[in-house]
């Protein structure tokens, strides 16, 4: 029995990709089997569009032909579904190129049929022209711009504009790729400038820009606005089996400036490249893999990889291990191969010559300090550095010992892809949450005793200087992947599995020293990793020190400029210290840290909120002198903050505007508070274990439900308020409410209430003879391991 | 020059419904004498929400096809972000009062969602909206178009042209219920009824669905529970006339004279409504609480079954189906 809603229901319950694909195609055939027109054509266009949107669109390409038919043998249900035909239309348009094995007699004989169609259901050409120069762009440049000015004239008529049109976003998008296309980079900017602001999106766009753009500037030689651009696309693009083709960019990117990462994303998108059956796809992905292991030098090419995930490309390999060179001469046949058949198909030479492209090396580093101020706006996003960390172990331990701790006790949810010892380094590549991390550890005896470092999270000096004089110490090398937050999460995990009797470890970018109970508790607990985990301050004075120079340290290793606060001097340090801590956890928190100019996060005064931007210290250096800190030299270009007031730009130095200190607020962002409500749930069990005990003081917040209507008007359903503890009663925590709040007038000051874990989104305590308040984050760490 | 702006907060002043509406249509006039485009469309779109969410809908209804075609004779305006977003915005409301409305014609009204669904793809916003609401429109019509749609509205995600969570949820549950699944409906319901998630019309919205749900099934008690939730809400509301209908419809069966009360209270707003959905359900719910107090009130009673009658047959016109015709016949709207 045909029963469509069953059906339905079912394809709707499965996740996005072949599975569903699988689901779909064989509803259409017990629609097939029933005659069930309507659900005939009604899923076919669901399969294309699975095909087209969640995989590599193979199976649209086949199908739609079939879709053609149906709808044609019955008009009946034209009416209800000529505009999804259409769209399927143009999205088979849009990919059948993708395809050299259909031909240029085929493809023209659809653009033709799309053409009629347009005519017969009064949908503007503009789509027709649209698509028909992408088809004509490898094969003739001028008849490509012919069709691009036809499309560029065609009436903008809003009537006809209709079923089949791309959106705002993706002729945008069109635009300036043409326009770069033909020369007019300045024009290209003006269509993307919407795009680029965030006001123009869809479920392409901005992906497409980025990677566009991307490659645009590498293949010009311009590699800053290239590294720009693929940092923001590979945070969209990785992956992501329908963005094969852009992370082929990437790879072709990072030959030129980043190989071992460039290896490390064709890692994590060899499975995507396997699953593909497009072949342009294929074609872009093999070339920047090709590119990204030509880059490597000969003597790394004749090494050996064990990588499960490069095992199951179709090379010979011997037991369990295949040559980079051997890697490296299947992408160079598979994208020679491709590119020739492409050509083939239309008659030119376009990819064999982009395949060709010597693309253009990064020059020699300039001068950090030039006294040239930039000509152009500077970026906020950089290349990633790697970060560094210090394992420091009361006992030596081999490091094939290691590797076999870790493949024995691989933590749940980690795919152990890699965990090899081998000369003297032990790699370890995990797989969680279908991203890629990889460590790689070595020994480091040789490491000078004195580390410049300050401790935190519960380690005091003297348990630095005892874990400083550690007799084992180890090296790890480890690169940040999407999430910072989950990377870091990951990254000490690991660690406390490969060491899980370490005294402590030591972030070498940062320069802070962690304990091993603060180790411990982060691997076990991803929330509890804080924006401010994830970078240091350095500081640094004038031989007088009149001016002090405050930078962060780490922030490059999540593709983050470094933040300064300049002119700062012993009067506001403080108060420098504060915004630019606020001003690293927005950037942080975000993501991002958008271009040189832009606000990016404010700092409030009293009622009053201020933005804060950045300006290069290359332009700083050039125009204000003074304000820099003058005897120091920097070797990485910085952010420097300065905030907009009413009466123009200051820099810290002049922040006289804030000398009332305290009623300046960084507020946290709504990330971070979420997280610490997380962290309040879950550690509550630690807190109600350590009231059961006496204690100076402890406190709870808890939520409380807001009347229906009182809600409607204040814009929030909860209301958060303190509750000091007032006793424990046969195991149930009472306490006092501390506060009245007029959005939930039923509880007020001085109210008892019983104190659940479930309700508790922050807690703070203070056990009998500890010196301080301590709350949730800091609190779960201390009572874990019986400190407090 | 007229100060538009100082115009537009003076009628934010002026109480809700009517005599904002009527404010609004002033503020218009001047808007069109001065020939400010901006403003022009402003005010349209001030007159359409209000129409939507303090009146029977009637005003916006007749008002939205010169506001789309001001606002496509003006591309100015479709430069501007903001007023895009309005139109979109006026338009989803549109679609989905056009059920309740049988003058709208269905060709008319496909050709309302083939529009939308153009606008929305051309700002490269989801579909979300438009299968939601298209799903919604067919369901008493073509069950195969409102399973599709349905499907298709679960797969699009949302974004600032979906209407928001809660009213995601409150659609799920209203299909579930429509497929007869209690449990399933139950299950949809639970953050709306928890009250984790709410809107301007729900919990009431979903409550109502369950009671009419319970109702045409016999199942009174759970009914009831129900009624009780959002007679409160209804009782007095001039724009939740059909709420009352169906409170009147069980408490015909439970308590006629406290459904004669409630009758009697809210008579005059049926009275003035333009709605045919809501004077329908009112209607219904009239004839069946009357017709249990015998001769008393047997003109009343008849006079309402024959309003129910004519609108149900303009539904039954438009839609093809006889639903509304059936729920007329207390008998047949309740299949114990």
């Amino acid at each position: 029995m045909f029963s469509p809603e069953a059906l339905l229901q079912q394809i709707h319950d499965m996740e996005h990709g072949p599975e569903r694909l699988e689901a779909i195609a064989a509803a259409i055939r017990q629609a097939d089997d029933e005659s069930a027109h309507y659900w005939r054509i009604h899923l076919r266009y669901d399969y294309v569009q699975e095909s087209v949107f969640h995989g590599d669109n193979f199976k649209a390409i086949i199908c739609f032909p079939e879709l053609l038919k149906v709808f044609d043998e019955h008009p009946e249900y034209e009416e209800d579904t000529w505009d999804d035909i259409m769209l399927a239309f143009k999205w088979v348009l849009d990919n059948m190129t993708d395809y050299y094995q259909i031909t240029r007699e085929e493809i023209e004989r659809y653009y033709e049929e799309y053409s009629k169609r347009c005519k017969k259901f009064g949908i503007t050409e503009r789509v027709y022209y649209m698509k028909l120069a992408d088809f004509l762009l490898p094969i003739d440049k001028e008849r490509a711009k012919e069709a691009y000015d036809a499309f560029r004239s065609a009436a903008y008529d809003r009537g006809k504009r209709g079923a089949g049109s791309d959106c705002k976003a993706c002729e945008a998008n069109y635009n300036m790729r043409y326009s770069l296309i033909f020369g007019q980079e300045e024009e290209a900017l003006r269509f993307a400038a919407p795009i680029l602001s965030g006001e123009l999106r869809c479920a392409e766009i901005p992906h497409e820009t980025y990677s566009y753009l991307c490659w645009h500037y590498l293949y010009k030689g311009d590699l800053s606005e290239a590294l720009y651009y693929g940092a923001l696309a590979e945070r969209l693009v990785n992956g992501e089996p329908e963005h094969l083709d852009s992370i082929g960019t990437l790879l072709e990117l990072y030959s030129v400036t980043d190989p071992n990462h460039g290896w490390k994303l064709l890692k994590e998108n060899v499975t995507q490249y396997l699953d593909c059956h497009n072949p342009y796809m294929q074609m872009c992905f093999a070339t920047g893999a090709y590119r990204v292991l030509h880059a490597l030098p000969d003597e790394i090419l004749q090494d050996i990889t064990h990588n499960p995930l490069i095992l199951s490309l179709p090379i010979k390999s011997g037991s369990g291990e295949v040559r980079l060179k051997d890697i490296h001469d299947h992408f160079e046949k598979t994208a020679t191969e491709l590119s020739q058949r492409f050509d083939e198909r239309n008659g030119s030479s376009y990819y064999m010559d982009l395949l060709r492209t010597q693309l253009k090396a990064p020059e020699e580093e300039s001068a950090p300090a030039s006294e040239e101020a930039p000509a152009h706006s500077l970026h906020g996003l950089v290349q990633r550095a790697p970060s560094i960390l210090a394992v420091f172990v009361p006992e030596q331990i081999g490091l094939d010992a290691v590797c076999e701790r870790v493949k024995a006790n691989a933590p749940d949810g980690f795919e152990l892809i890699t965990c090899l010892y081998e000369e003297e380094q032990f790699f370890v590549t995990v797989r969680y949450e279908e991203r890629l991390y990889e460590a790689v550890i070595v020994s480091a005896d040789t490491m000078p005793p004195e580390i410049p470092c300050r401790p935190f999270n519960g380690l005091d000096r003297e348990g630095l200087q005892a874990m400083l004089a550690s007799p084992a110490r180890y090296a790890v090398h480890y690169d940040f992947s999407g999430d910072p937050f989950l990377s870091y999460h990951i990254l000490l995990k690991l660690l406390h599995t490969a060491f899980p009797d370490m005294a402590g470890v030591v972030d070498l970018v940062e320069q802070k020293a962690y304990p091993e109970t603060w180790v411990r508790f982060v691997s076990e607990c991803r929330d509890a990793v804080t924006a401010d985990d994830l970078f240091g301050l350095y500081i640094a004075a004038n031989e007088e020190e009149t001016e002090i120079w405050i930078t962060t340290v780490g922030m490059r290793c999540m593709g983050l400029r470094e933040l300064e606060a300049a002119g700062v001097t012993p009067d506001n340090f403080n108060l420098a210290v504060d915004i630019l801590c606020a001003a690293a956890r927005a950037a942080i928190e975000r993501g991002v840290l958008p271009d040189e100019g832009e606000v990016f996060t404010q700092v409030n005064y009293g009622e009053e909120p201020y933005e804060v931007l950045w300006q290069s210290s290359e332009k700083l250096r050039h125009e204000r002198p003074e304000a820099l800190c003058g005897r120091l030299e920097r070797e990485l270009p910085g952010a420097v903050l300065y905030i907009r007031t009413d009466e123009g730009d200051v820099l810290p130095a002049e922040c006289t505007v804030f000398e009332d200190y305290d009623q300046l607020d960084c507020p946290n962002s709504r990330r971070n508070f979420m997280r610490r409500i997380r962290l309040a749930k879950q550690s509550f069990p630690l807190f109600a274990k350590a009231v059961q005990h006496p204690f100076e003081r402890a406190a709870v917040r808890m939520e409380f439900q807001v009347d229906e209507e009182l809600a409607d008007e204040y814009g929030y359903s909860i209301e958060l308020l303190w509750c000091e503890i007032d006793r424990v009663e046969d195991g149930r925590i009472i306490g006092v409410v501390a506060d009245t709040s007029e959005a939930v007038p039923a509880v007020k000051e001085g109210d008892e209430v019983e104190i659940v874990g479930d309700r508790a989104a922050g807690w703070a305590i203070q056990p009998q003879g500890f010196p301080r308040v301590i709350y949730e984050d800091e609190g779960a760490l201390l009572l874990e391991v019986g400190l407090a | 020059m007229r100060d538009f702006a100082t115009l537009e907060q003076e009628f934010e002043q002026h109480e809700r419904g009517t005599a904002r509406l009527g404010a609004i249509r002033m503020a218009i006039e001047e808007a069109d004498t001065a020939q400010d485009v901006r403003w022009q469309f402003r005010f349209r779109y001030d007159f359409v929400r209000e129409s939507i969410f303090s009146g029977d809908r009637y005003h916006g209804l007749i008002r939205f096809p010169e506001m789309l075609h001001f606002y496509g004779e003006h591309p100015e305006l479709a430069e501007s972000e903001h007023c895009r977003y309005d139109m979109l915005i006026c338009f989803r409301w549109i679609v989905e009062a056009i059920s309740e409305f049988p003058q709208v014609t269905r060709s008319e009204a496909e050709s309302y969602f083939r529009s939308l669904k153009e606008m929305l793809l051309d700002q490269g916003k989801s579909l979300s909206c438009y299968f939601m609401k298209r799903g919604y429109f067919y369901m008493r019509i073509d069950r195969d178009l409102a399973a599709a749609n349905y499907y298709r509205f679960l797969d699009a995600p949302l974004d600032d042209s979906s209407d928001g969570r809660p009213l995601c949820c409150n659609h799920r549950v209203m299909y579930q219920l429509y497929l007869g699944n209690e449990e399933a409906a139950l299950r949809e319901a639970e953050p709306i009824l928890s009250g984790r998630l709410r809107a301007y019309c729900l919990p009431y919205a979903t409550h109502h669905k369950f009671l009419r749900f319970y109702l045409s099934r016999g199942e009174y008690d759970k009914a009831e529970e129900y009624a009780r939730r959002i007679e409160p809400k209804a009782d007095g509301d001039p724009f939740e006339l059909y709420m009352i209908g169906t409170l009147m419809s069980l408490w015909s069966v439970c308590d006629p004279q406290h459904g004669l009360a409630l009758f009697r209270r809210n008579r005059r707003f049926y009275d003035a409504s333009e709605n045919p959905w809501q004077r329908l359900l009112f209607a219904t719910g009239a004839y069946h609480l009357l017709r249990t107090q015998g001769a008393q009130e047997e003109a009343l009673s008849e006079q309402f079954l024959e309003t129910a009658t004519q609108l149900a047959g303009q539904f039954r016109e438009r839609d093809g189906t006889d639903d509304y015709l059936r729920g007329i016949r207390f008998e047949e709207f309740v299949q114990v």
